[in-house]
């Protein structure tokens, strides 16, 4: 073994690169994208479509294929956790090109966005960070301290939800690489903008551009009601102005109260911590920490953390002023910021940069490596071979010529560039000119160029042909579980039928989900090399067919803002297997298997369940109907349709009646209900609802 | 009919005649369903591979930020051109390992000298300065047969032979997510500690008393969906029968222990990583002792100067709940992180990463105080130099019998055989380096 150079720090994996995506041999990809449909219509599945036999699938050499229905409803759980209709399956056995109309139809339902909000969060890297990832970005002094559950969650789908609407406007999906139109709240909005008032260097040296630029008293007193709009008008009297009702009487010995006086030039901090922390900071006492400001006397309401629009961000021209930070009344409503900073697609995002964090001895490399890895779906690795024009901004010190770090360096070096050039290391703006001077280069898997802005990388990752595999492949592996085969003809079908749509990420969806990479329904060399994969539903998947199945908006209470079902599914929730990115990892690690851990968590959260729904009188789970209640255990939480649900509720019933005859004393009328819930639970508990394809 | 049938199910659920049918229907053999823990433990427990000669549990700490755990401990006093912190809380503090006088950071002077008297401190490589190679540094960097992490080899063989719950690790979290745990191929879920007692809690009151007819009807629904699914089908069947079969042998008498973790912190993954460990419900728990993390930046040290500090108290709290408990001969520790960090005084702000060394810390009753292995210079920072097996001691320039080279895959060996884990069974999974005697009280 060799001693390897110390020092090196970049995150990269030297995994193999995908082949070159070959062109499709199938002819079944509508250009348009309105009309995917599988490659696999007209062949020996729809010889035997007209068959009334839904268990009969096509076989091929070590391949046994699921049945008809256990297809649809995999196909449908996945996208909307819903369970399918008898007509649904009956469509499919009698066409099994029915299902790409299916398809489509279940992508028209709202628990659909709902499931790509969360993958997109997950795929875009915006996730798996916490509060004070955002320490170095805000030199510590982070906004809505006092809020921090629902600004993480505002921050880390702001781009999710950015894809979603680019989506529903029908762009390409490879304007998540060049948008600067990201979907906002009022909250996200002024965290920007606020960002934006600092400047921090390379060396994490701060200067307030507001306190630099725009010398102002601020005052913040109790005694009146300033509205904001006066507050916020540079010609009025009451121009920086603020209301903050806490400071009325003493809440500290010794400690200032009534009125504070910031005199100018006051820094953007005195205004940031009550507007966006709703605590005043008080001037040259730092250990005086007044209350806070209480709801509803609170500059930001509740609907500045939901009002989500699409906001332009782009640059001032010559002379015009940026959106001020706290211009509340301007930003609600507004949808456009006016910044310092560049932001630009998906990897210059506040989220992004908490999840990546660089700094002076990582030097962006690890954000350009994530980067890579999100758009096109490898990392730098020696298997590429491709050079940049210029090696100017190569760390020769850290990885020169001739050391084992140099060959994914020369690639990465020049490439971190693009963000060198636009940010610090903190994610100010990059105004050292020697910096300025070395333009970024973009050298991969074939593709060469170069550029000066971070907008130009945007656009040559857009205009890479790894683009459409990439993405294939990670709504491939969301859907099965498990890498595809990027080599396998029926994924390079998905390939071109994404990239011949322009990328239309409907088109690319329809097919997928209708593909038999996810239904198992045919033989493909995916699954024929490496199997088919039934894996346990993990967090994203199980949440959403419960909620789904049970009516329950978030039953697991993922999101921030719903009211808790039961916290007993939510701590489960956050112990449950996810999709977890890795750094320099380009597939996610996917727990597949049942552990001692989900069966025991499921058992639990089966019981919280039972415990809340049955008997409750909306839930139809009524312990005086025991056939209707098992009718809809089979066909609602189990999602099985009547061609295979009577064995399962036979048992069902059978558990019932056994169940009500254990009780004791027998006339005991707490019997049945102990029965039907734990039906509930044994429905609950079934493979149908903890596993994802049976 | 209701009576009959009722009489008919008691039986059958508490007499041979149903586990017979239950073992028949979901292909899982009637001894595992008539005492699951027994039954796993004897099943997986070949006589050709038991350990030898005591099977420990192990708790794994490890970090995928590279802390520098490495660059204050024994060994790393030698040369004066190492860095460390100049905090008062690090000042370089005498202690004894072996009956040998070494020098390290003031905290690992707190540990008991019981406790050092069984702690080894292993100089090694780790070869990638790559953060994302903490899964192929915890697979011995392409040094494992098949890939398989050290763990989950030690797993493999300590499960059957403690006979505990399940053979999988145990992954405790908060982690950064880099830091996997993979058993066979399948990655493990991170599992924070104040769920544990949710997840492992049997059901109670009168639904709890419908448990095992509830189980028994869960068999006959899995039987159905086997007998018509696919073979990928049946196996998950098979997988999740296995985990009913798990969760039902657990002992139930901690689950009080386990109730009163609240929270998620260093001292509750702690007591967690205990509390299992005493429920028998894994042979291995990984866990993440912060040590410093990436600190690129950490300019004066002082956020290694301060988690050295913390991380030392857990290593004492671990100490403390093992001697508690009279666990402390029966659990092993290991701290093996993806690199070491660099050393040279000339670097400056903070560390940067460094695979030429790595210290790994062990202990458990199967070690000897020893300090294995040593550093000396090596491109433009320092790194491990080889080993005499014999002694134990680094020998500089190469000239020891394990290579630096083979360094990385000699402490596996070392602590794989130091928990009890058959050399055979080592040989097998591990291609190069050697058992380091010195090491171990064993021969």
């Amino acid at each position: 073994m060799r001693a390897i150079p110390a020092l090196v720090v970049l995150a990269l994996a030297a995994s193999a690169c995908a082949p070159p995506v070959a062109k499709s041999g199938h002819d079944a990809a509508v250009p348009d994208g309105t009309d995917a449909s599988s490659a696999f219509d007209g062949g020996p599945s729809d010889v035997d479509g007209g068959s009334p036999d839904a268990g009969e699938a096509d076989a091929g050499p070590d391949f046994t294929p699921v049945s008809v229905s256990a297809a649809v409803a995999k196909v449908k759980n996945l996208l909307v956790g819903l369970p399918p209709t008898d007509a649904e399956v009956e469509a499919v056995v009698a066409d099994r090109a029915a299902l790409n109309g299916l398809v489509a139809q279940w992508m028209t339902l709202p628990q659909y966005n709902e499931k790509l909000l969360r993958f997109f969060t997950t795929q875009f890297q915006q996730d798996q960070w916490t509060f004070w990832d955002l320490t170095f970005q805000f030199h510590g002094n982070i906004p809505f301290m006092n809020d921090q559950r629902r600004f993480v969650e505002n921050l880390q789908q702001s781009f999710a939800r950015t894809a979603l609407q680019l989506i529903a406007e029908g762009k390409p999906f490879t304007e998540v690489l060049t948008t600067k139109r990201l979907m906002m709240t009022t909250a996200v909005m002024a965290t920007y903008a606020t960002v934006d008032v600092t400047h921090m260097d390379d060396g994490y040296n701060m200067v307030d551009l507001f306190q630099r630029d725009q010398p102002s008293q601020v005052t913040v007193q109790s005694a009146g009601n300033i509205p904001l709009q006066q507050t916020t008008d540079p010609l009025n009297p009451y121009f920086l102005v603020f209301n903050a009702p806490s400071i009325a009487t003493s809440y500290q010995t010794g400690c200032p109260y009534g009125t504070l006086t910031y005199p100018a030039p006051a820094s953007y901090s005195a205004i940031a911590d009550l507007l966006y922390g709703y605590q005043p900071r008080v001037p040259d006492r730092p250990g005086c920490f007044p209350p806070l400001v209480a709801a509803p006397a609170r500059y930001i309401t509740d609907a500045d953390f939901s009002d989500w629009r699409m906001v332009t961000v782009r640059q001032p021209q010559t002379a015009e002023a940026t959106t001020r930070f706290y211009d509340l009344l301007t930003m609600r409503g507004g949808q456009e910021l006016v910044l310092h900073t560049p932001r630009v697609g998906f990897f210059t995002t506040p989220a992004f940069a908490a999840r990546w964090q660089t700094n002076d001895s990582n030097q962006h490399r690890v954000v350009a490596n994530q980067t890579l890895i999100v758009a096109l779906g490898k990392p730098i690795g020696l298997t590429n071979t491709t050079q940049p024009r210029s090696l100017a901004a190569l760390d020769t010190a850290h990885a020169g010529p001739g050391t084992t770090c140099y060959e994914c360096h020369q690639s990465l070096d020049p490439m971190r560039q693009f963000f060198h050039q636009s940010y610090s290391y903190y994610f100010g703006t990059q105004d050292v000119p020697e910096v300025l001077a070395v333009d970024g280069q973009f050298a991969f898997h074939g593709v060469v160029g170069s550029g000066s802005r971070i907008e130009d990388l945007g656009d040559l990752l857009a205009s890479h042909p790894m683009f459409g595999a990439a993405w294939v492949q990670k709504l491939c592996t969301y859907a099965s579980s498990a890498p595809c085969d990027e080599s396998d003809p029926e994924f390079q079908r998905l390939v071109g039928v994404f990239t011949e749509s322009h990328y239309n990420w409907n088109a690319l969806a329809k097919a997928l989900f209708a593909s038999p990479l996810v239904t198992y329904l045919q033989a493909t060399d995916s699954v024929v090399g490496n199997g088919q994969v039934f894996p346990v539903a993990r967090r994203d998947h199980l949440c959403a067919t419960l909620s789904s199945r049970l009516g329950i908006a978030d039953v697991c209470g993922l999101n921030v803002n719903t009211p808790s079902f039961s916290q007993v599914l939510t701590t489960i929730a956050g112990s449950w297997p996810s999709d977890q990115y890795s750094r320099g990892n380009e597939s996610p690690s996917l727990a597949v298997t049942p552990s001692t851990m989900t069966r025991g968590g499921m058992e639990a959260l089966c019981f919280d369940l039972a415990q809340k729904l049955v008997d409750n009188g909306t839930s139809g789970y009524n312990s005086a109907d025991p056939t209707a209640s098992i009718d809809k255990l089979t066909g609602t939480l189990m999602g099985l349709t009547s061609d295979r649900s009577a064995g399962p509720a036979a048992v069902l019933l059978d558990h019932y009646n056994a169940a009500l005859a254990m009780g004791t004393p027998p006339t005991n009328p707490q019997n049945k209900v102990n029965a039907m819930k734990s039906t509930f639970v044994l429905a609950c508990l079934s493979p149908y609802v903890i596993g994802v394809g049976q | 009919m209701e009576l009959g049938r009722r009489r008919l199910l008691m039986n059958g659920l508490f007499g041979a005649g149903l586990i017979g049918l239950r073992s028949l229907a979901t292909g899982i053999p009637a001894s595992i369903l008539l005492n699951p823990r027994e039954a796993l433990a004897r099943a997986r427990r070949a006589p050709d591979t038991l350990p030898s000669p005591t099977p420990q549990y192990v708790i794994l700490s490890t970090s995928g930020e590279g802390d520098p755990i490495s660059c204050n401990g024994p060994g790393t006093y030698l040369d004066s051109n190492i860095l460390h912190p100049q905090q008062p809380s690090m000042a370089a503090t005498a202690l004894t390992i072996g009956g040998q006088s070494y020098t390290a950071a003031l905290p690992w002077s707190t540990l008991p000298q019981t406790l050092l008297d069984r702690s080894c401190f292993f100089h090694h490589g780790t070869y990638t300065v790559v953060h994302s190679d903490e899964e192929k540094v915890q697979q011995l960097n392409g040094y494992s047969v098949d890939n398989e992490m050290l763990i989950s080899l030690l797993a493999a063989q300590l499960g059957p032979a403690l006979g505990t719950v399940q053979s999988e690790p145990i992954v405790l979290g908060p982690r950064n997510f880099s830091e996997v745990v993979v058993y066979q191929k399948r990655p493990q879920p991170i599992v924070q500690p104040s769920a544990l007692s949710l997840l492992l809690s049997p059901p109670s009151g009168p639904l709890g008393n419908l448990t095992a007819l509830r189980d028994h009807d869960l068999d006959r629904l899995n039987a159905l969906i086997k007998s018509e699914g696919t073979p990928a089908q049946a196996a998950f069947i098979d997988r999740y029968v296995q985990s009913q079969a798990q969760v039902r042998s657990i002992s139930d008498t901690l689950l009080s222990t386990l109730a009163t973790i609240r929270d998620d912190g260093m001292s509750s993954q702690i007591k967690a990583a205990v509390t299992l460990i005493r429920m028998n419900v894994a042979p291995v728990v990984s866990l993440h002792i912060p040590f410093g993390g990436d600190n690129h930046g950490d300019g004066g040290l002082n956020n290694e100067a301060m988690q050295t500090v913390s991380g030392m108290a857990s290593i004492n709290q671990l100490w403390t709940l093992l001697n508690t408990y009279e666990m402390q001969d029966r659990v092993s520790f290991l701290s093996f992180n993806v690199f070491g960090r660099t050393m040279n005084r000339s670097y400056g702000n903070g560390r940067a990463h460094n695979g030429n060394h790595h210290l790994a810390y062990m202990f458990g009753s199967q070690f000897k105080g020893s300090v294995i292995g040593g550093v000396q210079p090596m491109s433009g920072d320092f790194g491990a130099t080889s080993i005499n097996s014999t002694t134990g001691l680094g020998v500089a320039n190469g000239g020891g019998d394990v290579a630096f080279g083979d360094t990385l895959q000699s402490m596996a060996r070392t602590f794989g055989k130091g928990v009890g884990v058959n050399p055979t069974i080592l040989d097998q999974g591990i291609r190069g380096g050697k058992v380091i005697g010195p090491a171990l009280t064993l021969a």
